[in-house]
Parts: C-alpha cells; structure tokens; sequence
C-alpha cells in the first residue's frame, strides 16, 4: 500500500513537472516549490542533526574534552558574530571576522589544493608526453592532443603583432589557427552538451520507467 | 464728518449747511473745505478755537472736560498709524529701532520719493491733505532724546532737505533710524515765522489764505494755531528737562493686563523683558488721553461739572475749552447714550466671547463707561458723520475706524468682493474687533483719503495662462478619460509551442517504445564489454578480503536515474565480496542516499553487514565540503567521531580495527592509507575536483573510482590521468559492471535501450528542427529583420 501511494505521488508530482513542456502551469509551479521545499526542508534537518546538536549535547552532557569544547566555543562565537547581518545591520562589521576566517581559509584551501589536484598534474601529463611512448594509437592520441591543445590555447589570443595591428589584417595562418582553435572549443561544447543531454534523457527515461511500475502495480491491485 | 465753510469775514469755520456764519452772520460764501480736507469735526473746531482769537488772546482752558471727552473720542478715534506712532515713541525711549515692524503700506509711503523742492508730491499731497503731521509726529517727552539718537545716514533726500519735507510720511522710520532729523515740522518745533508753506497742512493753508484773521493768527505763531491740547504738549517738548526727569510710565498692555497678542507685530517691543521700557509711554501722548483713559467724563454722573473732572483727574486743567463747550453741548442728547452704550456694549461682548485679541489694551480701560453710561454724550457723536462719508462710503460709513486704520487697498478689497472677509481677516486680530464692533455702534467718521499707491502687480502672460488654468480647473469637472475600446488580442496559436509539444511527444512515444516494445538491438555485433566497468570489476576483484572501501554519497535524487543504477552495481560488487564498507558524505543529500543504502544493507540476509559496526559504518554528513575532506586527508580518525546516529565510534575498538585497520584498535593508528579503495559518487564536478584536489593529492597511492553520470564524464576525463584513478558513468557501464558479476537486469537494459532511442530521437528532431531554423533565418535576412543569431 505504501508503495502504491508513494508511487501516486510520485507519479503525479512527475506528470506536474513534465507538463512544463506544454506550458508554464500551476501545476508546474507546485511541484517544484514542493520539491525545492522539502530539499531546503531536509537540508536544514541534517545540518541541525549533523552539526549542531551533537556539539551541545556532548558539551552538555560533559562527554566532550576540552579541545572538543574549545572548537565548539569558537565555532560559536564565530556563528554569533553572524548575527549582525540580520536586522538593521548595526555592528555589522563583526560578522566580517567570520566570514573572513571562512573565505580565507576556503580560498587558500582551495588554492592549494588546486595547484596540486588539478593544475600541475594536468599540466604535466600533457607536457610530458608520456603517451609517446605506447603503442601507435597511444603515441597518436597522444600528439593530437597536444595540437589540439596548443590550437585550443591559440584561439584565445585578443592582441596582434606590431606590424599587423598597424595594418589592421591578421596573419592568414594565426586566423585560421584561431578559427580552428573555436571550432574544437565549440566541439568540446557540444560534448558537454550531449552528455548532458544523455543524462537528462536518462532521468526522463527513469521517470518514465518508475510510472510504468506503479501504474502495473495500480492495475495488479 | 460734514464739509465745512470758513467765513471770509471773521474766518470762523461753519458747517457746510450753514448759510451764515456763525460767529459773526455775514452771508457765508468762504472756502469749502471738502472732507478730503479738512480734518475730523473734532479736530476742526479746536482748530477754529485756535484761529479765530483774537492775538493775544488767552488760550483756551485745557483742562475742561470737553478735553477729556474729546480725547476719549479722540483715542478711540486714533488710527492704527497714530498708535504705532506712539508705541514706537516707547522704542525710541528703549534706543530700539521699529523699523521692521512697519506695515506693508507704510513702507510704500516711506518708499515715495522725495518731495520736490518747494512742495510734495501727488501723493504727499493727498496723504498730507488726510493725515496731518502733528498726529505722527506727536512731540512727547522723549522727543529730545530721539531726535539726539537718529543717525545721520536716511538719505540725501531726506536729510538734505528735511525741514522743508513733512515729517510724517516717514513715521516710525525716522524714529527708528533718522537720528538728526526731526520728528516735527519745523513750524512745530520752532517759533520761526519763516515757515515754507509747503510744510503747512493744507486745511492750515487753506484757512490762512481764506481769512486775514487767519492769517493774522499764523503771524501770531504756529502755537496759536494749533489745538489747545497740543499746544500744551508743545508746552512740554518746550521742557525736556523735567520731560526727561519723569519716569517713564509701563506699557499699556502691562497696566491693563491685556494679553500682549492683542497687538499686532508691529506695535510689539522688540523684547519683552524690555517691556516696561519699550512700553507705550504716557508721556508720548498728550496728558489728556492718558488721563482719561480711565473714564470719560461725559460718561460719569457729575461728567457735566468741571469740578468732578478736576477732581477726578488731575489733567483735568489741560482740557480746552471747547472740548467742554461739546461735551455740555452734546450731554443734552440722550439718545447717543444708547449708542454708546451699544458701542462699549458690543465691545464688552466681544471681549467676553473673545477676550484679549479683539482689541488694544487702552481700548479696554475704557469699560466702565458701559456701566455708567452717560446720559450727556459728547457732540461729536451727533453729528451726522455718515452723511461727510460721501460717495466713496462703501455701507454707508459702517466701519469708519476700521476705515481710518486699515489701508486704502485693504478698504478696497473689503468693499469690492465677497472676498472682504478673508481681507478683513488677514489685518491684525484687533482690527477685526474694532471694524465689528464700530460697524455696530461707533459715529461715523470720514476716513482720511490717504491715497496711498497700491502696489502694482505685474504678471507675466505665463503667470496669467496659469492662473486662467486654475481658475478653470476649479469651475470645471474633471472630466473622466472616455473609455477607449481596446481590441481584443487575438489568440494566436503559436507554432514554435506546437512544434515543442510535438517534439516532446515524439521522444515520449520513443522512450515509451522501447521500454513496453519488443527490444531492439542498438549495438551492431557483439557487445562490447565497457572498459571502465572491467577496469573497476578487477581493481574491486583485487582488493584484499579486509580492506575497507568508503563510499562517499556526493549526488543527490537529481540524477537518481543513473545514479541508482550505478550505486547499486558498485555495492553488490563490493558486497558480494564482504568488503567492509564505510559510508559517508559531504553532501547533506547524499546523506538520506547514505542512509538508505545502510538501511538496505541492514535488510541483508548474509549475516555480516547486519552486524553494526563490522559490515558498515554510516558515518553519514561531514560538514564542511572542501574543509572537512581535508580534514579527512589529514586525519581519517576524525571521521569517527560521530557516526550517523551521533555516536562517538573512536572508542569503539572493534570498529576501529575493522574500519580503519588500525593494528591495536586505536583511533591513532587509522589512516586514509589503510583504506582498501575510495569510491566517490558524485554528480557535479565540483565533487570530483575537490575530491582529487584534497584527498587523492594527499595520497597519491590510494585508489579512487568515480561513478558519475554520463554528463560529468568528459569533465573528469582528465583525472583519470593517474594510475589509480578509474571511472564509470552511466547505465550502460551499470550494465557492464552487472556483466562482470555474471548477471545482468533485464529492466536496466530496456532502460538503456530507451535512453539510446531518446538519445536518437532527440538528434533526429534536432536535425529535424534545424530546417524551419535556416528557412526562418534566411527569410528574415532577406527581410532585413534578421536578429543578431538569425543573421
């Protein structure tokens, strides 16, 4: 029984939803402020669960050490300086403490972890080359590559040599390379978005497939 | 007020309706003095005492109670002007300029120019015809003293030629500021005989050259032509000294306890704790007026007798003659007892309803004669004053002393429109007072003709469009905007929605076919089995009975139709293998996705992962994203101190051992290392960056595997660079990594065989699509409309 109304609901809420393909309709406009709803709804619940509560039950059931007390003690403050930003903004200023402890120990996080997670390993591997020395296709690849990447690389270049921002014309070649650097970025684009496209298609096939399965459990029962 | 007649023979002044002369009954054919001017009846007959004398002889007696009762009459009589006049003496006893107190009109008559050598102006003329001198500049003690204050800097026109000007024009100004000049007409300061005769008073000129005796009388000295009261205040300014010596007297709205609004801003005192000494002085007044405010004599019972006027005031002696003359004459005529009565009546009335601001304070100690009315009153007050009013009476001479203190302009806004009570109401408060209450009972008097140019108003034909649009914006109604059909927009059935419906429609009734048809083989040949998904089997295959795997939740129901699919393949890989799992997030979606998987963990039947705390472990939302994977980087322990449930796991040895395959069961010992595999399922590439920038950085030997979506596939392509990096998106490597355990879901695959025929639908209506869109585009260029993507 549980199934067959939870997957009523689902249907509905579902059949709302792909209604929008028709037109904009209350419907429409209710199922995805309930759905936004209940996600904000369940989010707040597990940051409350998650983060809050068992800080102050341990420090008020006096299971928490002193380090645990002191990070939580911290942790409050630095939430309660938030609080100014409420209301008519007076002592505003304090909550710029927090937030700058939070964006900048975020960005230099960040950052290094960029630097060393992505940047200088990306970097590397195409750099070295390390594909040349597989087998054919792998040394192949590995060429095309890093052509695509250095036309990739060209096609954002906004400036000209001397002589030719002088006469105003640019070098046949460098606008051919350009040319054909945005042809592969549009061609990385349009990978993006068939896959994208793939994805969403999946999700439709899936909802399809789940109103499939209540309406054959609606017509068993 | 009535024309008079001056005789030609004796020079006697005669009412207008008079044959012969009175004095001496020669056939009357003198000088008409029109009322324009001549001065007020009562002004006119001391004036003929003052005249017709012989040289020499005795000046009449001032203190007769005619005297008193003239000058009751007479300060009821007393225009606005006089009385500032007299207030500003008080300043000028103060050292204080009034200046700015004056009022509007007299500013503009302070304005006029000079007058021309040798005579007056137009309008000096008329308002000296209408205003004698003597009452504005009225010497009083403090005269002395004034002129010694007046500042040298009035003007050339003034100073230059200020003996042979009339004084009076200037009023409180020349109190205020000219220092040096005099208050006085020269002819009243000085007994120089060498007068200009501009600076006679017509109504003297015309009765010095209309009679010798008249003219005999101005030989004699100006004293001997004015009235007698004033000639005993020349009397007085003849002795500053003893002026000087006397205190002055506190003002008049102290004395009487009057409330100071009574008087208009202009009569105020600068400063009211100089009030005493800014006060209305006695003193600037002839003594008879202040004498005689308490009462009038004529209104006593024994007001008939000089005797009960001496005895009552002691100024009694300063009253001429002929002002006893007309109060004995006029104590005959009972029937303007009622009137009087009525005035003083109507005023006690008025002061009741409205008590101080009606009228000036002076004005009020005035009352008992409404309780003691006479039975004699004064001449004066039956003559017929309206019949003098003459033609320019706007009622009938109904407010003759409201006329004599209002401005010729106010009068005539007053008479002219339905407008003269809002005229009325913007002079002073006190002035309404007088103006009703004289409407009612006070004698007529004929208003002096002060022709006092009205300010000319020039407007701008702007100004006048304007104030036409006013005027008619209030007469007219405004007028209702018609209602204007509005055509009804037809309802245009777009094709761009129908081509949408239809396309939608399409792809339904695709993915609707290959899910409920008959499968279709998409794949040509044999099935190639998903690398990806090999890759994974073997590396989960390879992994030690007692490594651990952790699987991070990091996707939400959003892409559930991949992500399910995925997610369950994975774990029946790794639990088909009794791996120990761990699971955990960053994600506060991810979480409910943990928790259900732990909870079907729990449903198992295998014996091992229903053992809390060996199978699995829910360490369920680690907050913080990029902070607490770093954390976990760093210091894997942490992630035990609170599982899902909130339980401390770090004490737990058996779980430690198992989880974190620390050797002795110590949170110490657990490390990220010791971890068998790390499975990161993620729907956003977010997730799969910060997951290889802070953990897999921080340990490069750890094996990762990303199960995505297909969408985040090219995205994170360039990850899987490294050695122990692997990947699997979508159903179709499900499917695979399904394969590799040797069983695959039938359903799983209609899905996949859906989502490759909406894959191939959706091009198909691309493609499809792009024809209208080029036949749209070309048509709208050879238009000319063609937009910016059109062209």
């Amino acid at each position: 029984m549980g199934a067959l109304v939870g997957g009523g609901i689902a249907t509905f809420l579902s059949l709302c939803i792909l209604s929008r393909a028709i037109a904009d309709n209350p419907f429409y406009r209710f199922a995805q402020s309930l759905l936004v709803g209940t996600a904000l709804g369940y989010i707040s619940a597990v940051l409350l669960r998650s983060a809050i509560v068992p800080r102050v039950t341990s420090a008020l059931s006096g299971t928490a050490g002193v380090d645990q007390l002191a990070i939580g003690a911290t942790g409050l403050l630095l939430g309660l300086l938030l609080l100014p930003r409420f209301g008519r903004q007076r002592g505003s200023y304090w909550a710029n403490v927090p937030l700058a402890i939070l964006f900048g120990a975020g960005a230099a996080l960040a950052l290094a972890g960029a630097m060393r997670g992505t940047l200088l390993p990306q970097l590397f591997d195409t750099v070295r080359l390390r594909g040349l020395t597989g087998n054919l296709a792998s040394q192949i690849g590995t060429v095309v590559l890093a052509i695509l990447t250095i036309l990739t690389l060209v096609s954002f270049t906004y400036t000209l040599p001397g002589r030719q921002a002088q006469s105003g014309e640019e070098h046949g070649l460098r606008r051919g390379l350009r040319s054909l650097g945005r042809v592969l970025i549009l061609l990385t684009f349009g990978v993006f978005f068939a896959a994208t496209v793939t994805t969403y298609i999946y999700a439709l096939v899936g909802q399809v497939d789940t109103i499939r399965d209540w309406l054959t459990l609606l017509l068993r029962t | 007020m009535q024309g008079s007649i001056v005789c030609g023979q004796c020079g006697t002044s005669n009412p207008s309706s008079r044959k012969t002369c009175d004095n001496c009954g020669v056939m009357l054919t003198g000088v008409h003095l029109s009322p324009a001017d001549t001065l007020p009846d009562w002004l006119s007959e001391p004036e003929q005492t003052a005249v017709h004398p012989a040289p020499g002889s005795p000046q009449p007696d001032v203190s007769t109670p005619e005297v008193e009762s003239k000058a009751v009459a007479t300060e009821l009589e007393l225009p606005a002007w006089l009385r500032a006049d007299s207030t500003s003496e008080g300043d000028v006893h103060a050292g204080l300029t009034s200046a700015p107190d004056l009022p509007d009109w007299l500013g503009d008559v302070e304005e006029l120019p000079a007058s021309t050598e040798g005579g007056t102006t137009g309008a000096d003329t008329s308002i000296s015809s209408g205003v004698p001198s003597w009452l504005l500049m009225e010497p009083d003690d403090s005269a002395p003293s004034a002129q010694a204050d007046v500042s040298a800097d009035t003007g050339a026109s003034r100073s230059g030629d200020t003996s042979s000007e009339p004084a009076w024009p200037y009023g409180d100004q020349i109190e205020a500021t000219s220092a040096s000049m005099p208050l006085h007409p020269a002819w009243l300061n000085t007994p120089d005989t060498s007068i200009p005769p501009e600076d006679v008073p017509p109504w003297q000129s015309a009765t010095a050259a209309s009679s010798s005796a008249g003219e005999q009388a101005f030989d004699a000295g100006p004293i001997s032509t004015l009235p007698g009261w004033l000639t005993d205040e020349t009397a007085q300014e003849n002795q500053p000294a003893q002026s000087a010596a006397e205190p002055e007297p506190a003002p008049i709205y102290r004395q009487t306890g009057q409330a100071e609004v009574e008087f208009p801003d202009w009569l105020r005192p600068a400063d009211e704790e100089q009030g005493d000494a800014l006060a209305y002085p006695e003193g600037g007044l002839p003594d008879w007026p202040s004498t005689q405010t308490s009462a009038a004599d004529w209104e006593q019972p024994s007001s008939a007798t000089g005797d009960a006027v001496s005895t009552k005031s002691g100024a009694a002696g300063e009253i001429p003659g002929w002002l006893i003359d007309d109060t004995a004459h006029d104590a005959q005529q009972t029937n303007q007892d009622d009137h009087v009565a009525r005035i003083y009546s109507t005023e006690q009335a008025g002061a009741g309803t409205e008590p101080a601001p009606q009228i000036p304070a002076w004005l009020n100690d005035i009352e008992p004669l409404t309780v003691n009315p006479s039975p004699e009153p004064p001449a004066w007050l039956n003559e017929p004053d309206r019949a003098a009013l003459g033609p320019a009476a706007p009622d009938g001479g109904g407010a003759p002393i409201a006329r004599l203190e209002m401005p010729e302009w106010l009068l005539r806004d007053a008479e002219s429109s339905a407008a003269a009570t809002a005229t009325v109401e913007a002079a002073p408060v006190w002035l309404h007072g007088l103006e009703s209450s004289a409407e009612v009972a006070r004698p007529s008097i004929p208003a002096a003709e002060t022709t006092v140019a009205a300010p000319a108003i020039e407007r701008s034909p702007e100004r006048l469009a304007a104030m036409q649009l006013l005027e008619r914006l209030l007469v007219e109604p405004v007028t209702e905007p018609a209602a204007v059909p509005v055509p009804r927009p037809r309802r245009r059935v777009r094709v761009g929605t129908l081509l949408q419906v239809l396309a939608f429609l399409i792809l339904l009734l695709a993915i609707l076919a290959a899910l409920l048809g008959p499968r279709i083989p998409f794949s040509v040949g044999a099935a190639v089995p998903s690398s990806s998904a090999a890759a994974l089997a073997t590396r989960i295959a390879a992994l030690p009975q007692s490594a651990p795997v952790l699987l991070a939740y990091e996707w939400d129901a959003r892409r559930g139709a991949e992500m399910e699919a995925l997610e369950a393949a994975v774990v029946a890989k790794l639990t088909a293998r009794h791996l120990p799992l761990l699971l955990m997030t960053t994600d506060p979606q991810g979480a409910l996705l943990g928790e259900r998987r732990a909870t079907l963990l729990r449903e198992g039947t295998d014996r091992f992962y229903n053992q809390a705390g060996l199978g699995f472990v829910d360490l369920g939302y680690k907050p913080g994203g990029a902070l607490a994977l770093a954390r976990l980087a760093s210091n894997f322990g942490s992630a035990f101190e609170q599982d899902w449930t909130g339980r401390n796991l770090t004490g737990e040895r058996n779980v430690i051992q198992t989880m974190c395959q620390s050797p002795n069961g110590a949170i110490s010992g657990c490390s990220l290392d010791r971890v068998g595999m790390v499975i990161v399922m993620a729907d956003e590439s977010e997730d799969a960056r910060i997951w290889m920038e802070q953990v897999a950085s921080a340990h490069p030997s750890l094996p990762i595997t990303f199960v995505t979506p297909v969408e985040l596939a090219p995205l994170i392509q360039p990850y899987l660079t490294r050695p122990d990096v692997t990947m699997i998106t979508g159903l179709r490597d499900a499917i695979g990594l399904q394969e590799f355990g040797g069983s695959a879901d039938e359903r799983l695959a209609r899905r996949v065989d859906a989502g490759s025929a909406g894959g191939t639908v959706f091009g198909l209506l691309v493609l499809i699509g792009m024809v209208p869109a080029v036949w749209s585009g070309r048509r709208a260029r050879r238009r000319g409309k063609a937009g910016v993507w059109e062209r």
